[in-house]
């Protein structure tokens, strides 16, 4: 496995990094991945991603069969950016291989550029775990891990050598809260998470996803196996959420990209047939097949 | 389906033809007497000789050897579980009903590991390393026989301090393991010069260095002259009141006969 | 009549056969209640005579010692001892390295290699306990003397070190089964927290296996209370209490198997021995309840209540910035010592197989597999004779009981009933109980009780409770894997259940019985400790069934003890491994052939 995840990354590093020189690269680190300036020495792959993300000619395959074709698209910062399309047309596949989620499929070969911070994340030289720690993901079915609500959401800071039960306090109510579950889970916060309704368990994979204080979030079908309450409660989250982080949502439901997102990128067959802004896309959508889709015509 | 069912058939074929085979070589014409033996492990290997020998001379007869000790011997023989016991040991004052028939008698070498520098051990030397531990230069480990074991008990009766038997002790060391087998105790021996163990003179081999005891070198002749003062005899017991069948007492008198006598010397045990 | 009259009538073959199945069912209920009831019964005399507190407690064993009182010389509470120490440590060795190559196999190794290594650790679970006792007296007794500030390696340390690797595939296959089990996402989502593969596996799969690796853990611990030929070989068998690790020990089991052949029947030595039988059975049944209670516990949510300090502030909580740095060195250096640690076993496995080979091929040759055995000289034959026998008749046991068994568990009764799972509960015990625990109960139930004596027939019917389980097991797993469909169709064909389960239910589920008869076979070539007492020890071949006659296994431990035929003993130890390699091969093959019989 880890062969794999190196063949895929040095295929990609032949390609320069784009605008990114080490100094631009140590300029752009945050205070959320490490506050200190000789951290940063010591490890120049670190850089901010708390940025636009640019996808630049992107091609992905698995085995022989070509899942995304070619797609170039910017995600801006602090925005929410919608992909819709029908099944198979690539949009998980695109928000999956923004956090190389990817890598975990033998089969899967990635050619193109994504860039955060001005680094190309599929450089070899960048640390995937920090990566994914600093793009969250939400998972189309939530996926608690069967430990107490309190253990789940201090799953991720303890990864990163938090171990103080103080600040591990402090980070759980504060995650909490940004996931709108502070009131409903304050008193059972060592029930296991099992034991929570199906929207409940959903915001608290965000407030775990939240909890590492990631600069983006993906977020791969998240609404799809809850039901509309839930659904409208994790719609008013992103909202709130996108103030401080870049949200890529996969989404079925045309109404939710049209309530929730910024921009909207429709995708057919593994092509980005369209992208703009939420509010052009459904009101004059510029290709016919974009049209017949929102419209509910097929798909 | 069909692969399995193939397989199901050749597994069941392979494992009753491998398994069914041998057996069946009995020679007709003659008429079948089996003789069953049982007891003491020391006194079957020579048993086994005697009974090879008998059977290749008289066709027809077949003797059953199951060994286990000593004690299995008589209370086997009293239940009417076999047609002869054995005992490495005379008969207890307690064990009544029976006759013992001493077909031999046998050394209790005291054994090393080859490379031991040990040569000489004396009765007081035993017992202070079974019962209380007590090393004897490097010797700190000591092997018993089980409980029920004839050299076991012969060993125990014959190892004195002040006149005491080892034999009254309540409880050995805890540097004296068990074996249950004389091999056991050779393979035991063989694998570190630290211990010290005893077996039947006639299973001395090779493996296993014997040392003097009292001074006396273990041997048929030391035996038989009595300054090896590590002996018992080998017995075959028989139910008492029980008419003894033609073809047991056949046996018997083979293994009392010059012939039978010279296997027993062959074995390395001491003759009538 | 017409073709097309609906015909009325009681459906009596139907209802006898449900009955039958149903009796084939509860079978193994009953053989659990005899082997408690005969060994608790026939162990009364002892508590009786000798006074439950004094045999338990008693510090000391001295059977022989007719100048000490009766409550004085029966105490087995050294061989309790004996049996904690060796199995703590087997647990602790095998247990632990047993959840690490579990781990290794089902999280960092590829994907090739974890086929290979399956098949290893299947090898390993199929090799007889003579041979792993074999093994340490020969190989690891000359190098734990050497270690041994004692000069003398047997005891606890060399015990727990056989034992551990004896229960090590029990450990690995239960908790590897339990890891993959965990959901992908968990995985996954622990992934995209930003945590590495090693941090995922030890953090989030390995504690969401958790009940699975407790399974695993006291199945083992079960193995190793009733683990009998291996111990006997290297624990020293002294019935003191240990000081150290290097001490020389008595295990219950070793108490058991060591001493029955003098015991004489009746006597209040072989009542006590068989006490000592019925305080095993009491653990292994505590064992037993324990599994319960966990697979009880697996389905109902646990949660504790602990109150947690977080004051609620109300508003935003201060936003303090964190110092998030990477860690995982620990859990990378776990994932190292998996890998190690199953590199160790498939060194300890190689070790074994290779010596075996060496020493045993050289021996193996036609006048010892088959020339005549007796008097002048042993060979394998008898052993081929009895084997095949005692097959023979555990096989047309259990074989039927075992397949109406599972007809009836998985065809005929309502699923989680408290019948079936007091079924499936007693079915469980019996495969857990140990060998000597079917041993004794043969003597007293087969040989005494029955009046069959030590014979080929008591030791095959004795067998046939030992494979039971595994028939039950195995043929439901097929029949439960028939897709019900086929059963529909069949059934709407005017086919009746007995003609649907007959004609089209258990022609697909043939596979099951399949693995389930090489698995029993398996089983009965390498088994020791049930077949000494009631098949016998003696290397002449059986001509009948009320004959005594030894199996591979006890002719190699009568070869071994005997010494007089050490080059016998690796010789049929190698005839034993060749016999495991082949029916491990089988039941691969078996599986391969019946799941690519299920794809399209």
């Amino acid at each position: 496995m880890k062969n794999i995840l190196k063949t895929v990354a040095e295929r990609f590093a032949k390609k320069p990094p784009q605008a990114a020189t080490a100094e631009n690269a140590a300029e752009n680190v945050g205070e959320n991945v490490g506050n200190a300036a000789e951290n940063v020495k010591e490890k120049p792959k670190m850089f901010d991603v708390d940025t636009d993300i640019t996808v630049r000619s992107l091609d992905l395959y698995y085995g022989t069969f070509q899942a995304l074709k070619n797609i170039d698209m910017v995600m801006p910062k602090n925005a929410v950016t919608a992909l819709i399309g029908p099944s198979g047309c690539g949009k998980s596949t695109l928000v999956k291989s923004l956090n190389r989620m990817n890598d975990l499929i033998p089969a899967c070969r990635i050619t193109g550029e994504v860039i955060m911070g001005g680094r190309n994340i599929y450089d070899k030289d960048i640390d995937v775990n920090l990566l994914r720690k600093n793009a969250g993901m939400v998972f189309q079915k939530p996926n608690p891990f069967p430990m107490s609500v309190f253990d789940n959401i201090a799953y991720g800071p303890r990864t990163f050598g938090i171990r103080k039960r103080g600040d591990l306090s402090d980070i759980i109510e504060r995650s909490l809260k940004s996931a709108n579950l502070w009131d409903e889970l304050k008193d059972r916060l060592h029930k296991s998470a099992l034991s929570l309704s199906g929207g409940q368990q959903q915001r608290l994979c965000i407030a775990r996803a939240l909890a590492v204080e990631p600069k983006i979030l993906l977020m791969d079908e998240p609404t799809s196996a809850l039901d509309p309450i839930s659904t409208g409660k994790i719609e008013e989250l992103c909202e709130e959420l996108k103030q401080k982080v870049t949200i890529v949502m996969v989404t079925h439901n045309m109404q939710q990209a049209a309530r929730v997102s910024d921009k909207t990128g429709f995708f057919l067959m593994g092509d980005l047939i369209e992208y703009g802004d939420t509010a052009e896309i459904f009101a004059a959508p510029k290709h016919e097949r974009t049209m017949s889709y929102i419209s509910g015509r097929f798909g | 389906m069909k692969r399995i069912i193939t397989l199901l058939v050749v597994v069941l074929t392979c494992a009753v033809g491998v398994f069914g085979m041998g057996g069946c070589n009995k020679n007709d014409g003659v008429e079948e007497v089996t003789i069953n033996f049982s007891g003491s492990s020391s006194v079957s290997p020579l048993m086994q000789k005697l009974a090879a020998d008998y059977e290749s001379k008289n066709a027809g007869v077949t003797i059953t050897i199951t060994t286990s000790d000593s004690g299995t011997g008589v209370s086997d023989t009293l239940a009417d579980k076999n047609d002869v016991g054995m005992a490495s040991r005379d008969l207890k004052s307690t064990e009544t009903g029976l006759t013992a028939v001493k077909i031999c008698d046998d050394g209790i070498a005291v054994i090393v590991h080859k490379n031991s520098a040990l040569t000489n051990v004396t009765a007081v030397q035993l017992y202070d390393l079974y019962k209380d531990g007590t090393a004897i230069g490097d010797i700190t480990d000591a092997i018993s026989r089980e409980a029920a074991s004839g050299t076991r008990d012969a060993f125990d009766s014959l190892i004195k301090k002040d006149g005491t038997e080892l034999k009254k002790a309540t409880a050995f060391s805890g540097k004296v393991s068990e074996q249950n087998s004389t091999s056991g105790v050779k393979t035991q021996i063989a694998a570190s010069p630290n211990r010290i163990g005893y077996i039947s003179l006639g299973s001395l081999d090779d493996t296993v260095k014997a040392v003097k005891f009292e001074d006396v070198a273990a041997s048929a002749a030391t035996v038989k002259n009595g300054t090896y003062k590590l002996a018992r005899p080998f017995n075959i017991l028989l139910k008492e009141g029980k008419t003894v069948p033609a073809a047991v007492q056949k046996f018997i008198d083979f293994i009392k006969s010059e012939d039978g006598q010279k296997i027993v010397e062959a074995q390395g045990y001491i003759k009538l | 009549m017409k073709n097309t009259c609906v015909e009325v009538r009681p459906q009596k073959s139907e209802t006898a056969a449900k009955a039958v199945f149903g009796f084939a069912a509860v079978f193994s209920v009953i053989a659990v209640f005899a082997i408690i009831f005969f060994i608790f019964y026939a162990s009364v005399p002892a508590f009786r005579e000798i006074g439950v507190f004094n045999f338990l407690f008693g510090r000391l064993w001295a059977p022989d010692k007719e100048f000490l009182p009766v409550s004085g010389r029966f105490g087995i509470l050294p061989m309790i001892v004996g049996s904690l120490c060796v199995t703590a440590g087997a647990v602790l060795l095998g247990g632990g390295s047993g959840v690490f190559t579990a781990m290794f196999m089902s999280k960092f190794c590829p994907a090739k290699l974890k086929g290979v290594l399956g098949h290893l650790i299947n090898f390993l679970a199929g090799i007889p306990s003579i041979i792993y006792g074999f093994f340490g007296i020969t190989i690891l007794i000359p190098v734990m003397d050497r270690i041994s500030p004692t000069g003398s390696g047997m005891g606890i340390l060399a015990s727990s070190v056989i034992l551990g690797v004896m229960i090590l595939p029990t450990v690995t296959s239960i908790t590897k089964d339990s890891l993959d089990a965990v959901p992908r996402e968990i995985f996954e989502g622990a992934l995209a927290l930003g945590a590495s593969k090693e941090q995922a596996a030890f953090k989030t799969v390995l504690p969401a296996a958790k009940s699975g690796v407790l399974t695993a853990l006291v199945l083992g611990t079960g193995r190793a209370v009733g683990e009998t030929m291996a111990v006997l070989m290297v624990a020293g068998n002294s019935a003191a209490f240990p000081t150290s690790v290097f001490s020389n020990i008595r295990t219950l089991t070793i108490n058991m198997v060591l001493e029955m052949a003098y015991a004489s029947p009746g006597s209040l030595h072989r009542n006590a021995l068989i006490a000592t039988g019925a305080v095993l059975l009491v653990f292994i049944l505590i064992l037993n309840l324990l599994l319960g209670l966990l697979r009880r516990k697996k389905r109902e949510r646990r949660s504790r209540e602990k109150p947690l300090n977080i004051p609620d502030e109300g508003g935003a909580a201060p936003a303090k910035s964190y110092n998030f740095r990477e860690t995982g060195t620990f859990t990378r250096l776990l994932k190292y010592l998996s890998a190690g640690i199953t590199a160790a076993i498939v060194l300890v496995l190689t070790a074994i197989i290779g010596f075996i080979l060496i020493k045993g091929l050289p021996a193996i040759n036609f006048k010892f597999l088959f020339g005549p055995s007796g008097n002048a000289g042993a060979s394998l034959r008898p052993a081929f004779v009895t084997t095949g026998m005692l097959i023979l008749i555990a096989l047309a046991v259990a074989l039927p009981v075992g397949i109406g068994a599972a007809i009836y568990l998985s065809e005929y009764a309502k699923p989680d009933t408290r019948l079936v799972k007091t079924i499936r509960l007693f079915t469980e015990t019996l495969a857990g109980m140990p060998s000597i625990i079917f041993g004794f109960f043969g003597v007293i139930f087969f040989c005494e009780f029955m009046k069959m004596g030590v014979s080929v027939l008591a030791g095959g019917l004795t067998l046939s409770l030992i494979i039971l389980p595994t028939v039950i097991r195995s043929t439901e797993e097929s029949i439960i894997a028939v897709p019900h469909a086929l059963r529909e169709a069949s059934l709407a064909l005017g086919a009746g259940k007995l003609r649907t389960i007959f004609k089209v239910v258990l022609p697909s589920a043939i596979s099951g019985i399949v693995t389930s008869v090489i698995l029993g076979i398996g089983r009965i070539v390498g088994e020791s400790a049930a077949l000494i007492y009631t098949a016998g020890a003696v290397v002449y071949t059986p001509d009948a069934l009320t004959d005594r006659g030894a199996s591979f296994a006890v002719m190699m431990w009568m070869f071994s003890s005997e010494g007089l035929y050490m080059s016998y003993a690796y010789g049929t130890a190698a005839v034993l491994l060749i016999f495991v390699a082949v029916l491990n091969t089988l039941i691969a093959l078996l599986k391969n052939g019946f799941e690519r019989g299920k794809k399209p």
